[in-house]
């Protein structure tokens, strides 16, 4: 997690001559250099395949009953064992995989496009615009994240399309706040001043200056922000507003499974275990980011 | 500082309308009309179309939705929460008899997380590389990816249905038995804690680590200071600011979590209050109960904001 | 005159990710008693880094003391434990340090007064009151002025002119033998920078302590310094009396380093000033010759063949490593 060559006493001597490296290749070197960040990016590499491949990975369809065997115990034909419906558990989670994903993607993009405009428009335009964004999103920040998607979820009703609303309001802020941040320092930059002695109008500067300098910071927040969807997706299904069933969800397999611990344990832990593979890759591969991208960002995200 | 106090207690006013604002139109326009719900849960009575629209009246949701808020904003200055439409109870009774539930788990879990995750954190720094700080790091990382209720079950089937050590369901009033009421706590406070203690542990390492680097540990060492003596009196202290900011965010992470975790060890608190409320639609518990939770946040952030003061002697209030 | 520290063959190296970096590879040098030693090269040659091996504060990792002696008062210091009770009896006490970063030197949290009397009370063993009383005394000393009511200030009400006198205050409070000032003067401005070299000057002379002066700038160490060590890529490359390294220079790279920067009692017409042409080394990987080479005006075929010259004595105390004779060749 930390560098480990940061601390020597001199490192003007070496770094001043060492050869130009292009930032790309540099950025992949330091990322790559974390043991732990490779990890992370193996796990969501298995996840996506996961979720492309279910089907063909899966080893039974997951919404198939089987009345005659319900709550069966891990065995060599049901790996996981079956649910309270006989259905399998391992190919339940194989399944659950493409919801987590899709879920976690839509509610980070959307909550990422929004935030970072109002972020942008609030940091660029200051005076009254800021004022009322910001103090909307500090409304937004004073009430926990999970009850924000709790709120906005349990009004629209279930499903993947409004979980995924739900969550990208719920997300929202930290965004929205981080681009604000980022635009603001950016903007103070000489840089952005000579942009607009050179007559940059103001739309096209916002675009082409204050965006990609601000993107590395994006990048991480949203990374680390794709487990922490994950995370409440689950407790959302768990509370029974999350995913409809029969769609497969991890959150809702718990709170399934729990009804059943004592019948089988695997029922309850198998998804749990899923989500945190998951949730373990996007934190790690975010902290690889940070550290490859923008090591000032440590502490802050 | 009395100044800055002031300005942003006005501040955090103009935040908490706004949160009574958002949380009113979200529960007015998005759909499910709160009455029909209610009227619904009564199969065996009948109600006639003039009776509903006399329970309309009498819970104002006749008038238009500006003067809803308003009237209902009226009545909160006035400590008056109003009356749950599904449960017939007034809300400000109903939150008063659940908050200290959560307070009480919430006040444990804070106090766990800010004490253990300093502590780690710490030791990890200063044991950097060591095999200790490899194993509470790896820890630390899988903590806060861990779903909060799926650790309860895990611990309660582990504990309570299996080796019989802890009771299943998690609430005694400590005033009826505090014995009793401590070992009950222990695991949701575990669970309410976990990924605070592994947030705290990882973000103090960070900041210890950032601190040991710095030229003034370096003037301390030169000074041939004990080990002892530079992380308490010279790196701590720094390393402190930082953690103050993620300890600040704990406590809105923490009645979030307790929406699930009194859901699980079916504790009477605000969040399963609130989960409740959300399904049933009573919406005059929820713009309620969200109000109070946003109080606290927002009041934990001023206090956050002012303990900087304490630690950096640069910041100024002005 | 006696000698108080004698370092022999130092060697530090850094393990960094793009490969091995000998920071420091085989110094010797020495501090006589009452002493002002210059020790001056290009930043990144090595030269803070020998004196923070001294002491034993180099990052360990990725730092390491590969070899050497550091001989101070009969025992080596590299022997000791860097965290050990005895190397920080040392430390702050007989050999104390001062640095570059006046602005970050001190710690912004704790007052001035908890800085300065830490030393006193671990050292000394004074009690809190008989500390304050000296700490006051130590900040007039150093020219801060109504010290009594800047005593309990933080850092960042201190210009970085008087955190440095701070620094030196505290330095000095355990009347050390020797003061180590890594590139005291180089955050400061000019006119600052004049008087704090006066006050450590007049703050040695009355201490009885010796000086090491660590800088890039040898306008710096001119007026002060009674010895001087150039350092080059991790190497001393010339060292003699002040007279000899400014009046009779022998080493190519002090020749360039002298010609680069204005002298005393020299106007504009007298000479231009003439930078070092290239870039200092790449410390990875360097080649077995003097690394000097590529940069070096004088260099002669045998350069290019021969590994890096041991030092050899040319004067009483005046030694230099290099193959030219460079007054033949001027």
């Amino acid at each position: 997690m930390q560098n480990n060559v940061t601390n020597s006493v001199e490192p003007t001597a070496w770094s001043e001559v060492a050869p130009a490296q292009s930032e790309f290749r540099r950025v992949i070197r330091v990322f790559f250099s974390r043991k732990i960040a490779v990890v992370g990016l193996v796990l969501i590499v298995l996840l996506v395949i996961t979720a492309i491949f279910a089907p063909w990975l899966a080893p039974y369809p997951p919404n198939d009953i089987d009345m005659a065997n319900t709550l069966a115990k891990p065995s060599g034909d049901h790996w996981l064992g079956t649910d309270n419906l006989g259905r399998d558990v391992l190919s339940r989670i194989i399944y659950g995989a493409r919801t987590s994903l899709i879920i976690a993607v839509g509610a980070t993009a959307m909550s990422v496009v929004l935030g970072e405009i109002l972020g942008l428009i609030a940091a660029y335009f200051g005076g009254i615009v800021f004022q009322i964004i910001m103090r909307f999103i500090d409304a937004l920040m004073a009430v926990p994240m999970l009850l924000v998607a709790l709120i906005m979820a349990s009004l629209l009703g279930g499903g993947v399309k409004n979980v995924i609303l739900a969550l990208g309001v719920g997300m929202l802020s930290v965004h929205a706040r981080m681009m604000c941040a980022q635009a603001l320092s950016v903007k103070q930059n000489d840089y952005i001043l000579a942009a607009r002695s050179m007559g940059m109008g103001d739309m096209r500067m916002m675009i082409q200056e204050i965006v990609p300098n601000a993107f590395p910071a994006l990048v991480v927040v949203a990374t680390v922000g794709l487990g922490a969807v994950i995370l409440a997706e689950a407790g959302l299904s768990f509370l029974g507003v999350g995913v409809m069933p029969p769609y497969p969800a991890w959150g809702k397999m718990i709170s399934d499974g729990y009804k059943y611990i004592l019948s089988n344990p695997a029922l309850a832990f198998s998804p749990g275990i899923a989500i945190m593979l998951v949730v373990f890759g996007f934190n790690m591969m975010g902290d690889g980011l940070r550290d490859a991208l923008d090591p000032r960002l440590r502490g802050v995200v | 500082m009395t100044a800055y106090i002031i300005r942003r207690l006005l501040l955090g006013v103009i935040i908490l309308l706004l949160v009574t604002l958002l949380v009113f139109l979200a529960m007015r326009l998005l759909p499910g009309d709160p009455l029909m719900i209610f009227v619904s849960q009564f199969q065996t009575e009948s109600f006639t179309p003039e009776q509903i629209e006399e329970l309309r009246r009498e819970f104002g949701l006749d008038r238009s939705l500006p003067m809803q808020y308003i009237n209902w904003l009226g009545d909160i200055l006035r400590g008056d929460m109003g009356k749950s439409i599904i449960m017939g109870q007034d809300v400000g009774y109903l939150i008063s008899t659940r908050l200290p539930v959560t307070v009480y788990f919430g006040v444990m879990s804070f106090v766990v997380s800010a004490f253990l995750g300093v502590i780690f954190g710490v030791i990890c720094a200063l044991r950097r590389g060591k095999w200790l700080d490899s194993v509470v790091t790896v820890l630390a990382n899988i903590g806060i990816t861990v779903p909060a209720f799926w650790i309860g079950i895990l611990l309660m089937y582990l504990f309570s249905l299996t080796l019989h050590w802890l009771p299943t369901s998690g609430y005694v009033a400590p005033t009826e038995n505090l014995a009793q009421s401590l070992r009950a706590a222990i695991m949701p406070v575990i669970c309410l804690s976990l990924f605070s203690v592994a947030a705290l542990t990882r973000q103090t390492r960070s900041a210890m680590l950032e601190v040991v680097s710095q030229d003034y540990i370096r003037t301390a060492w030169a000074k041939g200071l004990r080990e002892r003596v530079i992380v308490l009196r010279h790196t701590i202290k720094n390393a402190m600011i930082p953690v103050i900011t993620i300890l600040g965010l704990q406590v809105g992470l923490i009645f979030g979590g307790s929406v699930l975790i009194e859901t699980v060890f079916n504790i009477p608190g605000m969040g399963r209050l609130l989960a409740n409320s959300l399904f049933s639609h009573d919406y005059q518990i929820v713009q309620a109960g969200t109000l109070v939770i946003a109080v606290v946040v927002v009041l934990s952030n001023l206090i956050v904001d002012i303990s900087y003061g304490w630690f950096d002697p640069r910041i100024r209030y002005g | 005159m006696s000698v108080l520290l004698d370092v022999k063959n130092l060697r530090t190296h850094f393990h960094t990710h793009r490969g091995l970096v000998k920071a420091v590879d085989g110094v010797s040098f020495h501090i006589n008693e009452k002493e002002i030693v210059g020790l001056v090269g290009e930043s990144g040659c090595g030269k803070s880094v020998s004196m923070l091996s001294v002491m034993q504060l180099i990052a360990i990792p990725p730092g390491k003391i590969v070899s050497g002696s550091a001989m101070f008062d009969g025992h080596d210091l590299l022997k000791y434990k860097p965290k050990g009770d005895e190397m920080r009896a040392i430390r702050g006490a007989k050999i104390a340090m001062i640095f570059q970063e006046p602005m970050t030197s001190l710690n912004p949290v704790l007052t001035i007064a908890r800085q300065v009397t830490e030393t006193l009370e671990l050292h000394l063993k004074m009690d809190t009151q008989t500390a304050r009383k000296r700490a006051v005394e130590l900040l007039k000393l150093v020219g801060i002025p109504e010290a009594e009511s800047r005593l309990d200030n933080y850092p960042h009400q201190f210009s970085g002119g008087m955190r440095q006198r701070v620094m030196i205050a505290i330095a000095l409070s355990c009347n050390p033998k020797i003061l180590i000032a890594d590139e005291p003067t180089t955050a400061v401005d000019v006119t600052t920078q004049a008087q704090l070299l006066e006050l450590m000057q007049e703050m040695v002379n009355r201490f009885n302590t010796s000086l090491v002066i660590v800088t890039h700038n040898l306008g710096v160490v001119a007026r002060y310094a009674d010895r001087i060590y150039v350092m080059y890529a991790g190497r001393i490359v010339e060292s003699g009396l002040s007279e000899d390294i400014f009046l009779r220079p022998l080493h190519p790279y002090t020749i360039g380093l002298l010609k680069s920067v204005p002298q005393l009692g020299q106007t504009k017409s007298d000479r231009e000033l003439v930078p070092i042409s290239g870039l200092p080394p790449n410390l990875i990987d360097m080649p077995q010759n003097c690394a000097f080479l590529p940069r070096c005006s004088y260099h002669k075929e045998r350069c290019r063949l021969e590994p890096w010259p041991e030092l050899h004595a040319v004067g009483a105390q005046h030694y230099v490593s290099c193959y030219v004779d460079t007054r033949e060749t001027s």
